[in-house]
């Protein structure tokens, strides 16, 4: 299967480096695009990234809703040639068998959507062992676990990439689009290859905190 | 040559495993990697435990001083004497992938040289990156600033940034016994080489480290650290 790593980074360069040598590591092989996303000035982040990845794609974009950022990244590259679509999120850690694991469960089911709960919280300098879900209210009947844990193919793509209701965050309409087309979600067993990594640049953390 | 990275980390996990890439990306081979986990540090190891390789060395020993830190690392390792160099590896800059390769370049082809250090061309402060051009002295000039060395230097004497140094046996063997710490391990290295006439030159890595300015920088209060 031809996989394809997607992020969309903003003003984190020093995670999205970290980010950029995860993929570069995974066991299985993978392309890997990147959006930086920038608000009025481009930042560039040449100088920060330049000597590290393998099969790697940057754009810069003017930052705008999370969808349009990772769809702005999956776009860039001739997606219609990959099987799966891989969310990777700058700021997390992904070890080196974490794509290996969501092509073998691709493999092994038939699903369209795969995502996985997370073992390990790092919040600040310190490991919470623990089961973490999800973030948010999922659609009935449906099971999908932590956003940043996301893997979909074509068909889950095709559902999503045109969407122009900005109504929640992007996990939450992908969610609720795929539910409502039933497509076919599977658990990834991936809870020990990922970390959730708690920071003050977090999403949810205040602008002026964030600097 | 056979080069021993060494970097001491006190509860900075998600930089030590950049760090350990960052070492891990190298084009030069010949290296071992050692990590002095301070302990008081939380346990970091899930965090960069898909990275062990064989290259890279775990120890874990109290926190103390900077220099007893950074001498724990190195002699952590059981055949420590059977190295060249010792390059210091800051868990929290950014190494790009030839900078232990031009420093060996360098010591091979100075063998009279005992210890190297560069000037630094580009600093990450928060996220914002700050790049230098060469002043008329010769420095670099970042935001009016001068990031040349941190806290002056032994008279007669050009080090440049701290997090730089990298070293041969003789050097080592001049600072790995210094019990008076009455400063930071730098400082008093680069006072005791002076004194020993230990031969240091500059090694042109600008373009391959990163200065990274953040809210876990040794010189933040502690209650701006969490």
């Amino acid at each position: 299967m031809k996989v394809l790593c997607f992020t969309t980074s903003y003003n984190r360069p020093k995670m999205l480096r970290s980010c950029i040598q995860d993929i570069a590591n995974q066991t299985y092989s993978v392309h890997h695009v990147v959006n930086v996303a920038f608000d009025t000035e481009k930042q560039d982040y040449t100088s920060i990234i330049e000597d590290i990845g393998s099969n790697l794609t940057v754009v810069y974009n003017k930052n705008v809703h999370q969808q349009v950022n990772h769809m702005n990244a999956i776009k860039a590259v001739n997606y219609k040639d990959y099987d799966l679509f891989v969310k990777i999120d700058d700021d997390d850690i992904y070890k080196s068998d974490y794509v290996e694991n969501i092509v073998q469960c691709f493999e092994e089911t038939k699903a369209d959507v795969t995502s996985s709960f997370i073992a390990d919280q790092l919040n600040g300098h310190t490991i919470y062992r623990g089961r973490y879900d999800n973030l948010g209210n999922k659609p009935e009947h449906t099971n999908f676990h932590m956003p940043m844990t996301f893997a979909f193919n074509r068909k889950a793509l095709d559902l999503i990439i045109g969407l122009t209701d900005f109504y929640h965050y992007e996990d939450m309409m992908w969610r609720d689009e795929w539910t409502k087309a039933g497509l076919i979600h599977s658990t990834a067993l991936n809870h020990e290859s990922v970390i959730w990594y708690i920071h003050g640049k977090n999403i949810s953390t205040a602008n002026f905190l964030r600097s | 040559m056979k080069v021993l990275i060494y970097t001491s980390s006190f509860d900075r996990p998600k930089m030590l495993r950049s760090c350990i890439q960052d070492a891990q990306s190298q084009t030069y081979n010949d290296i071992l990697h050692v990590i002095n986990l301070t302990a008081g540090s939380t346990n970091q190891i899930p965090v960069i435990n898909d990275l062990f390789n064989g290259k890279t060395h775990i120890v874990m020993y109290p926190n103390g001083h900077s220099h007893v830190n950074n001498m724990n690392a190195i002699m952590s390792v059981h055949n420590y004497m059977d190295f060249d160099l010792f390059v210091k590896f800051d868990d929290d800059d950014i190494h790009k992938k030839d900078y232990v390769q031009n420093i060996v370049n360098h010591f091979e082809q100075h063998p009279e040289c005992d210890v190297v250090s560069t000037c630094i061309k580009h600093q990450l402060n928060g996220n914002v990156v700050l790049n230098a051009s060469p002043n008329q002295f010769g420095g670099w000039v970042i935001c009016n600033d001068v990031y040349d060395n941190l806290t002056g230097n032994p008279e007669g004497t050009d080090y440049h940034m701290p997090m730089t140094f990298a070293f041969n046996k003789k050097a080592l063997l001049s600072i790995m016994n210094l019990t008076n710490l009455w400063h930071f391990d730098d400082v008093l290295w680069r006072e005791k080489w002076a004194k020993d006439g230990i031969i240091h030159q500059t090694v042109h890595n600008e373009d391959q480290v990163i200065w990274y300015v953040h809210a876990n920088n040794i010189s933040m209060s502690h209650l701006l650290k969490t």
